[in-house]
């Protein structure tokens, strides 16, 4: 059981997906991806067929990531309870479905051609997060804040 | 690998050798370049060392030779290219081919089309008028940069292949939608026709026009149309398509912005003729309402709003596409160095603008 957020669930979800010959046959993919919950920030690096690494950084160091995912955490937990649910996210729950309905999006950049790398691997990345299916997450208690 | 001169000359002076001419072996030093594999495995990246990486400015050649291979004096012209290296490259050219390459898909096996079921007649008709749309825009999508591939010179070889795989993407795109059309019983609807818009891409009379138009303007609406359509998708057959469609236009756009990029820092004096083919095709492309595509409009409506109840909620999520659109074109424009279109963009996209952030 691996708490959502947490660099330990991340690597699980790395492990999943590395071990899992469908992302490698997506294709390659080069993007260091951020991922921001409440006040947490972690990077997530891929490289040529793999998720290469996991770290958790500083809120500023989003700045260097080529886009980072942001939204409420609660809609964190219901798009990962819904993968966990379906084994991958029903319409409402697709990446470019919850980038598309936030009004301020859900890949977020100052950079509009590395936010780009969003779309233009967003196979890979529904990947990496629908291995998390494959894991029990356990999420933190409700936001205080 | 160097060939020694006192082999050449063995083999041509050897007893009972037939009448040879082995001008074709190198006689000076070869390059002894050894390509080493990487990560992604043996790539153009890989290969273009030493002189063959050496991208010349001009392509001064009016032949077919490689990049690196030794000239022959007797070889015939076969087309006149784009000798300019400013007036076709993008750096990330042989990234994105690569990349291409590698994440290829089959619109006969990768989609789920087991998942599409019955839908509401005016849901599966509005689907279907989307298809139509699309079948048409890919279909132009895919003949403007081939119209390009013969006039890409060897010496600019990795520009050729990327056009040649955006060309195969689009037909790929064209097949996958005229085969959601026929699948579920509705088939394909009423033709929208090449807008001005669109005839303006193909008749572009130059590359960087034709990319700022179609790779940057066009395909990046495309590609936003394509995002929203997961939103859209009834079944997991829809959902793929869209998503695996996003992808391939995102290295379309992604060619079109570091291509914009390069002419401006190499060839900045091009900014004003650049900004002109732009207020052309702002105008000529219209505002997504202004009734050119009518079915296509009131085929978005209806899809985003889930069947003909709750249009307004339609309407409210088409003009988030609308505003989406024109913000991210824009936000590629100001990447590639164009930051100043903002003050003369078309009104018609300008009014969807968000304030600028700085």
């Amino acid at each position: 059981m691996a708490k959502f957020p947490s660099i330990e669930w991340f690597k699980a979800i790395q492990d999943v997906a590395n071990g899992d010959d469908r992302l490698r046959k997506l294709g390659t993919c080069d993007a260091v991806m951020g991922v921001k919950v409440r006040d947490k920030a972690y990077e997530i690096t891929f490289e040529a067929f793999d998720c290469t690494g996991v770290r958790e950084i500083s809120e500023a160091d989003l700045a260097n990531t080529d886009f980072y995912l942001d939204m409420p955490y609660e809609t964190w937990r219901e798009m990962l309870e819904n993968i966990k649910q379906n084994g991958k996210p029903d319409r409402q729950y697709t990446l470019n479905t919850i980038d598309f309905l936030a009004p301020e999006g859900f890949a977020k950049s100052d950079d509009q051609s590395k936010k780009d790398s969003f779309y233009r691997y967003g196979q890979t990345f529904q990947q990496f997060f629908n291995a998390s299916a494959e894991i029990d997450t356990e999420f933190a208690a409700p936001a205080t804040a | 690998m160097a060939i020694d001169q006192k082999v050449i000359d063995k083999l041509r002076k050897e007893p009972g050798m037939p009448d040879i001419d082995l001008s074709w072996l190198r006689e000076e030093d070869a390059p002894g370049i050894v390509a080493k594999m990487g990560k992604r495995g043996l790539t153009l990246d890989e290969i273009n060392v030493g002189v063959y990486g050496e991208v010349p400015e001009l392509a001064g050649h009016g032949t077919t030779r490689g990049r690196g291979s030794a000239p022959r004096a007797s070889v015939a012209r076969t087309a006149y290219f784009v000798p300019e290296k400013s007036d076709i490259w993008a750096d990330n050219a042989t990234l994105i081919y690569e990349e291409a390459v590698q994440r290829q898909w089959s619109s006969a096996t990768d989609i789920p089309w087991e998942t599409i079921e019955p839908l509401p007649d005016v849901v599966e008709e509005a689907i279907c008028q989307i298809c139509t749309f699309l079948t048409e825009v890919e279909f132009i999508a895919g003949d403007a940069p081939g119209q390009w591939l013969k006039q890409i010179s060897p010496d600019h070889y990795e520009v050729a292949l990327y056009l040649i795989s955006q060309v195969m993407d689009e037909a790929r795109h064209l097949d996958v939608f005229r085969k959601r059309a026929l699948v579920n019983g509705c088939g394909l609807l009423e033709a929208q026709g090449a807008t001005r818009g669109l005839r303006n891409i193909l008749d572009a009379k130059d590359f960087t026009e034709m990319s700022a138009l179609m790779h940057v303007l066009a395909e990046g609406f495309v590609q936003t149309m394509f995002r929203t359509g997961e939103f859209i998708a009834q079944n997991e057959a829809e959902k793929t398509i869209f998503r695996l469609c996003a992808q391939d236009e995102s290295r379309h756009v992604g060619f079109g912005v570091m291509h914009l990029r390069y002419v401006l820092e190499h060839a900045p004096e091009r900014r004003e003729e650049i900004h002109h083919y732009l207020d052309r095709a702002e105008q000529l492309f219209g505002h997504p309402t202004d009734g050119i595509n009518s079915g296509l409009q009131e085929a978005l409506l209806i899809t985003m709003s889930g069947g003909m109840k709750n249009l307004d909620k339609g309407a409210e999520l088409a003009l988030a596409l609308n505003k989406k659109q024109a913000n991210e074109y824009m936000h590629r424009l100001e990447v590639a160095g164009l930051g100043d279109r903002r003050e003369r963009m078309n009104p018609a996209f300008g009014m969807l603008l968000d304030p600028p952030k700085n």
